[in-house]
């Protein structure tokens, strides 16, 4: 389900790449609001490729999003009660409910326009009782869970960051679970922000006003709850620090606009200008993506058994702090000016020198992408340096730090019984950290399949076929999918699945807990050194 | 880190409107705009009770329990009962203030509220990639130029005759959509003379950028006059609206009515185009592409 989901979400994404190509991509901004995008007022094929990237995209992300429901609730080890499980867990399963709930919409008012357009209908076409409202409507139920659904993630790897980074118990667990499940459910009653000004009553636009601005409040008592965490902490300022040190600040910003924006009478006026675009770059840049670049420098040493290089890591996370604050901070002035957004061009003296400021800024922007990629390429280089096959490279507090780097393919030789939140650092205090098991056992593993990689296929040719009107091939593409499906389920167990038998596992077991025998903890004063193979020497006593 | 704190007094600057760059919302020409810039501030004046101990604690924080200070260390500190009812409850006590705000504002500032007694209409038909404006009672008609009495509460009346739009001169209100069949409300006053730029906010394809509103307000005298000076202009009947409606920029009007420079004002010849406008996508039949302005099939003859 796991393939099927990725399979499913790349045939989106190559829809996407091959429109740049063949014919044009959506023409009508990433909310394809219409009329405009109806088949009276864009013949051409740009529409068609954004819908039905957008619907085959969605299904991956439903299924993706059951998936991770079900193996939550389904499949924890013994011991870690669902109290007990990492933030960044619990805000991945609130994202994952959330997706589940919030697909449905945007696929029906895809399908409904793609019915417009191809066969005629008249949902929201000007004519015969159609109307855009209802489109908008839809598609904002879809729209504003989906940015809760980006940033939860995100606030949960900003939790494992903090406290591993200041070698302290995670700050406000209880409210920090609280805070994520309210947002995930408030989320879903906002949605009505994004269109204030279509002309509805003041009543309606106060109720949702306000119901926006609650969400402020878990928001808020999530950052407070960081600041706790660092707070008499022993703070290391590695790349992800720095990371979060912009996220702090500029998120704050972020949060700061949007409490702005939610109050209607403001909205009216920056409603669709680029002060808007600079609020959500706001949230999504310093909240999402500094998110996922502070998570890959942290568990790139146990997915793939090297730490990233700090001082080029560095120089790149202050690029793009910089970066950002050069491009967007001046789009708030531009958008108060009263500056669309999607404008091509302009005759405004006023915007000048904002925007060649914003240009400078995406310049910066470009330069610590390069960075990005001179990170990796120089850390590849040395990997031999920077290599933690110990597996616990930042003095960690959760589970995962206590295996191999990188991950053997079964994870975990036997399973972990849990009996704290902060498990790893409970085992490494009481000098239990890395006990042999008693016995080891066979482990089932699936197979590789090529199940995802031909839905992936199939259902790219299947968008692309409906995309030109060409029903056959449509027809055919479509018919592989269930009959792929069924394939798969007649084949034999021992097909799908395979052992690795119980001595295997355990000769890899010991070799690693002979290492670690042998090896010497490292200080965190050396953790940006070759000396740190992934064994740790815990922190200093509580003063 | 000393660039994004001075970001906002910078931005409070702004709001001032002193220098020449203030234009829109920063430069009011009227009390609708004025109360959104004033309510803007507040609500940023009042967020900063939130804002400002993340702005100067995290630095704070970051600096003083640096690993190497070696300073007090708590790693099993995790829950304070004061702490916890402050996090809550300071943010939960700024919402309900915030609330009461927003609730207030939005009333006042509802853009169907009618400003005072006998209110100019205006009606307002936007077209791809320009605005058409009609005084039914003055039986004048402009092409992107929107000129209103000084002090007199002004009533304009939306629809668009293609895609949805969005209408914003933000020197003197906020924006509402104007969508075609369907009829919105935007009241305002101009309280001093005055130029300000206006546009459609809405994407609507390639010439979008063009598609600006040069609003000029004007003493009640000298706009009865302007108004006046329609008598002898070129005439806006259900014919040229037709070919007028054909996707073009404003360049393309001046062409079609003759209209080298200066506002394109018309009289009005149709007095009740706007309800034509609007009730014919209500017809219960099918509106062909040919007979819809602003899509690329679209033939002026199918309209008359
Ligand atoms: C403090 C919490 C927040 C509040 C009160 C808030 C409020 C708002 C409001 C009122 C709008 C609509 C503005 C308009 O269309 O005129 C908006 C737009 C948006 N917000 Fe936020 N927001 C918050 C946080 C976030 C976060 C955390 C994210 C994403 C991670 C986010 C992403 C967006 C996006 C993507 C849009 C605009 C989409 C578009 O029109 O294209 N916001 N926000
Ligand atoms: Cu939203």
């Amino acid at each position: 389900m796991n393939q099927v989901s990725l399979g499913l979400t790349t045939a989106g994404a190559a829809l996407m790449m091959i429109s740049l190509v063949i014919g044009e991509f959506a023409t009508g901004g990433w909310t394809n609001y219409p009329p405009y995008t109806g088949a009276v007022f864009s013949p051409g094929v740009g529409p068609d490729y954004w819908i039905w990237s957008v619907v085959i995209a969605g299904i991956g992300s439903l299924m993706s999003g059951i998936n991770f429901c079900v193996t939550i609730y389904k499949c924890r080890a013994p011991g870690m009660t669902l109290m007990r499980m990492p933030l960044f867990v619990w805000t991945t399963l609130c994202s994952a409910i959330m997706l589940v709930y919030a697909m449905p919409p945007i696929t029906v008012s895809s399908l409904m326009l793609a019915l417009d357009r191809v066969l005629g209908f008249h949902f929201f076409t000007n004519d015969l009782g159609g109307n855009m409202m209802n489109y908008a409507n839809i598609f904002w139920m879809f729209g504003h869970p989906e940015v809760y659904i980006l940033v939860l993630p995100a606030y949960g790897i900003w939790s494992e960051i903090a406290s591993t980074f200041s070698s302290k118990r995670l700050y406000g667990y209880s409210s920090l679970v609280l805070a994520t499940m309210a947002i995930a459910v408030i989320a879903f009653t906002v949605w009505l922000h994004h269109f204030f000004t279509m002309g509805q009553s003041a009543s309606v636009n106060i109720a949702f006003g306000i119901a926006t601005m609650v969400i402020a409040v878990p928001t808020g008592v999530k950052v407070y709850d960081w600041m706790a965490t660092l707070w008499r902490g022993r703070i290391r300022m590695t790349v992800p620090m720095v990371y979060m040190t912009g996220f702090f600040i500029l998120f704050t910003v972020g949060g700061l606009t949007g409490v702005i924006l939610a109050n209607p009478s403001v909205d009216y006026q920056v409603h669709n200008s680029v002060f808007l675009v600079a609020h959500f770059h706001n949230v999504l840049i310093p909240g999402v993506l500094y998110g996922v670049l502070a998570g890959i420098h942290y568990w790139f040493p146990k997915v793939f058994g090297f730490r990233l290089d700090e001082r080029t890591g560095r120089l790149t996370a202050w690029l793009w702090v910089i970066g950002f604050s050069l491009t967007f901070l001046p789009l708030y002035v531009l958008g108060l000016q009263g500056m669309p957004r999607r404008l091509p061009s302009f005759t405004e003296a006023a915007y000048g020198p904002w925007v060649t400021i914003a240009g400078f800024g995406a310049l910066v922007i470009l330069l610590a992408l390069t960075m990005l990629f001179v990170t990796l390429w120089v850390s590849i280089r040395q990997r031999g340096q920077l290599s933690v096959p110990l597996g616990d490279p930042w003095d960690g507090r959760t589970l995962e730090w206590s295996i191999p780097s990188p991950a053997p393919a079964w994870n975990f030789a036997t399973i972990p019984v849990v009996r704290d939140r902060d498990d790893f650092v409970a085992r490494k205090g009481a000098g239990q950290a890395y006990e042999a098991p008693a016995r080891y056992e066979d482990i089932e593993m699936p197979r590789p399949t090529y199940l995802g990689l031909t839905l992936c296929l199939a259902m790219t040719v299947m968008g692309f076929a409906i995309v030109w009107h060409i029903w056959w091939l449509a027809l055919v593409s479509f018919v592989i999918v269930p009959a792929s499906l069924i394939y798969r389920a007649f084949l034999p167990e021992s097909e799908v699945e395979a052992v690795v038998p119980a001595a295997v596992v355990a000769a890899e077991d010991r070799a690693w807990r002979k290492a670690i025998a042998e090896a010497r903890g490292v200080t965190r004063d050396e953790e940006d050194s070759p000396a740190n193979c992934g064994l740790a020497a815990p922190e200093g006593e509580p003063a | 880190m000393i660039r994004w704190k001075s970001g906002l007094p910078f931005l409070c600057v702004c709001m001032a409107g002193s220098a020449s760059w203030a234009r829109g919302i920063l430069s009011p020409l009227g009390p609708v705009a004025e109360a959104q810039r004033a309510h803007l501030i507040t609500v940023t004046a009042v967020t900063m009770v939130a804002v400002l101990p993340v702005l100067i604690g995290v630095p704070l924080i970051l600096w003083r329990y640096r690993r190497v200070k070696k300073g007090v260390y708590r790693p099993d500190f995790e829950y304070s009962r004061g702490l916890e009812l402050a996090m809550w409850g300071v943010p939960f006590v700024l919402f309900v203030l915030l609330s009461i705000l927003l609730w207030r504002s939005t009333i006042a500032l509802d853009p169907y509220r009618p400003l005072g007694p006998d209110p100019l209409e205006v009606q307002v038909v936007g077209l791809d990639w320009k605005w058409v404006f009609l005084y039914p009672e003055q039986g004048v008609a402009t092409v992107g130029t929107l000129v209103l009495p000084e002090d007199r509460p002004v009533t304009l009346k939306l629809t668009t005759d293609t895609v949805m739009q969005s209408f914003m001169v933000p020197a003197l209100s906020g924006q509402i959509y104007a969508m075609p069949g369907m009829v919105t409300t935007q009241n305002l006053i101009a309280d001093r003379t005055g130029v300000a730029e206006g546009r459609n906010m809405q994407f609507n394809g390639p010439d979008f950028a063009q598609q600006t509103v040069r609003t000029e307000v004007l003493t009640e005298g000298d706009w009865t006059d302007w108004m006046e000076a329609a008598a002898s202009a070129p005439v806006l009947d259900v014919t040229s609206y037709a070919e007028l409606a054909r996707a073009g920029t404003i360049e393309d009007a001046r062409l079609q009515f003759g209209i080298a420079e200066g506002p394109i004002r018309l009289r009005l010849g149709a007095p009740d185009l706007f309800s034509t406008i609007v009730d014919r996508y209500h017809r219960g039949q099918p509106v062909p592409a040919s007979a819809q302005p602003g899509a690329p099939g679209y033939q002026p003859e199918a309209l008359r």
